[in-house]
């Protein structure tokens, strides 16, 4: 429990210098007394504020997402990746980015065009995931890790072919999309994918229970009372909606949703109704802190901040598999 | 006060894996499951602890278990199954906790100590259980299991404890242990359900032997009336004598 504390308090301190660094420095105490210049004021709020608040949602989604879907497959190396929520939104919003202009929707909806259409990709791929395995198959873990394999295959293929018949200004926005950034972060696409993430986040924080006693195996899950289905259709559904809405804004990020879980489970041990509240404050933190590097250390271009967590996750994923072949 | 069977049945594709089996289990006793391989006894547990649905009925004391929701059913019997394997570093407290499906956490540590006692496990209840031995994560599995029907109270029913081979990956003294602590449980007034494979343990410890062969249950009653050298025989197709135990009220059973 006092654990939970220190990873607030991280959470705390990486919120308040993601706000108050970078390229326009902003004395948040100045802000907060309302005597900050005009121009800070507008930074803070047009600019700063909605770019921080979304790292760190994303940051918290993706490692609550990471530590439910862990859980529910027993895997330690399940992610959202892994199961194809991400790259079933990731389809979606190349599909809108390249298709969109075709469209000629107005000014209004385009702005959440490209979000929406990734949300939709996460829930297409993640039902056709389901159906899959529940159609051909008992609906068990081993399948769906297998169908998820596929069906990022396939979603490869969808992505490339876009990729293809998009043209140069497509491209680059694409591009810039696949490796992730908070840059366009801003109140109007922010807030709607703010109150998603957080209602599917609130339903997750209650499987806390479901997901501790999963661990038992699914048979002995359902002898203790958990109604199993249940527990798997809401895990992997309020997952696929959450990380849609989040990824749908930032592009794909890699790695936090494998990497944060991990570290929470070795500070305060695999209890869900811990890991879960502590994978979200981690996560937060280190989005925060991975945004702020990015777009500090080449000021005033910054990083895709799927770089920066990519560059720290990778090699922890390795240490993880030699880890895990060790015992 | 028991678990009764009504014509239950269970295929998959066209093999029929259970055939029409009409029985009861009592409250108070250990009953015991035997059969050679392919016998049905897995299937038949199976379908007692709800785990999957065949025709026929089956009723926890008078009541139909289709009609039981799964927090209802979890209140009248616990299964203790083979496997036992748990991916993350839980502590062995953790996995207790499990069991307990009550939200009375005051209760818990009071029945927690007790249980862990009765089992011998009090002094591993801060290791982790991937770091105990087989037999140690058997006792721990088996703790999980009594804690679960520890809160009957609230049921005024005895509960079911369903174990399907409990003793298969332990030395003797393990298996007199667990199955020792079955029997104790049955004395209290907890019903017991187990497969077995060793015909001497199920003559030593069972109230009531229960025999299948070929999906169907073929007889049940008393260890002296199921452990008879003709019907097993002719049951495993193996030449089987039947003796009386030196020292004990039991019979032994041995290849010839």
């Amino acid at each position: 429990m006092g654990k939970l504390w220190l990873l607030l308090i991280v959470a705390g301190i990486a919120l308040s210098a993601a706000l108050a660094i970078g390229a326009i420095p902003l004395p948040l105490w100045d802000i907060v007394t309302r005597q900050a210049t005009p121009l800070q004021d507008t930074v803070f709020m047009d600019i700063r504020a909605p770019r921080v608040l979304l790292a760190g949602c994303v940051g918290a989604v993706l490692g609550l997402a990471g530590a439910c879907l862990q859980g529910l497959f027993r895997n330690p190396l399940a992610d959202p990746t892994l199961i194809g929520v991400s790259s079933g939104a990731a389809l979606g919003a190349v599909a809108m980015i390249v298709l969109g202009d075709a469209l000629q929707l107005p000014a209004l909806l385009a702005a959440y065009a490209v979000p929406v259409a990734a949300i939709c990709g996460a829930l297409l791929v993640t039902s056709f995931l389901y159906a899959f395995a529940a159609r051909f198959g008992q609906f068990n873990i081993v399948t769906l890790l297998l169908v998820g394999i596929a069906v990022n295959a396939m979603s490869t293929v969808g992505i490339g072919a876009f990729e293809y018949l998009s043209d140069d200004r497509q491209l680059r926005n694409l591009v810039f999309w696949m490796m992730g950034s908070f840059g366009r972060a801003g109140w109007q696409t922010v807030l709607p994918a703010l109150v998603v993430m957080i209602l599917a986040g609130l339903i997750l924080l209650r499987q806390s229970r479901g997901l501790d006693l999963i661990q038992l195996g699914e048979a002995d899950a359902s002898f203790l009372g958990v109604d199993v289905g249940r527990l798997k259709r809401l895990v992997i559904l309020m997952s696929a909606v959450a990380v849609g809405a989040g990824v749908a804004l930032s592009g794909i990020i890699g790695f936090v949703g494998l990497v944060v879980p991990h570290l929470v489970r070795l500070l305060i041990g695999p209890l869900h109704r811990f890991l879960l509240p502590g994978s979200i404050l981690l996560g937060a933190g280190l989005m925060m802190s991975a945004d702020l590097f990015a777009r500090t250390i080449i000021v005033p271009a910054e990083l895709p901040v799927s770089l920066v967590t990519s560059a720290l996750g990778a090699p922890f994923f390795l240490w993880l598999i030699a880890r895990s072949r060790r015992v | 006060m028991s678990i009764r069977l009504s014509n239950v049945s269970y295929s998959q594709g066209t093999a029929c894996l259970l055939d029409g089996v009409t029985t009861s289990f009592t409250a108070g006793q250990v009953s015991a499951i035997v059969g050679p391989n392919g016998a049905g006894k897995t299937t038949l547990m199976r379908l007692i602890s709800g785990e999957m649905q065949g025709s026929g009925e089956i009723f926890y004391h008078e009541r139909n278990l289709r009609q039981l929701s799964l927090r209802a059913q979890a209140a009248c019997r616990a299964v203790m199954t083979q496997s036992s394997q748990v991916v993350f570093d839980f502590s062995v407290e953790d996995i207790l906790h499990m069991g307990w499906i009550q939200s009375d956490r005051l209760l818990l540590n009071e029945t927690l100590s007790a249980v862990a006692n009765r089992c011998g496990i009090s002094s591993f209840l801060d290791r982790r259980f991937n770091s105990l031995s087989g037999g140690e994560q058997q006792r721990v599995q088996f703790a999980r299991a009594l804690l679960q029907l520890s809160p009957v109270a609230e049921s005024n029913y005895p509960a079911f404890l369903l174990l399907d081979e409990p003793t298969a990956s332990l030395d003797v003294a393990h298996e007199m242990m667990v199955l020792g602590l079955a029997k104790e449980a049955a004395a209290q007034g907890l019903g017991v359900v187990v497969i077995l494979h060793d015909l001497n343990l199920a003559s030593r410890f069972a109230d009531n032997i229960y025999l299948m062969r070929d999906a169907q249950l073929i007889a049940a009653g008393p260890p002296e009336h199921i452990l008879v050298a003709d019907l097993l025989s002719e049951v495993y197709a193996t030449p089987l004598m039947v003796e009386q135990h030196p020292q004990l009220q039991c019979r032994i059973v041995l290849a010839r």
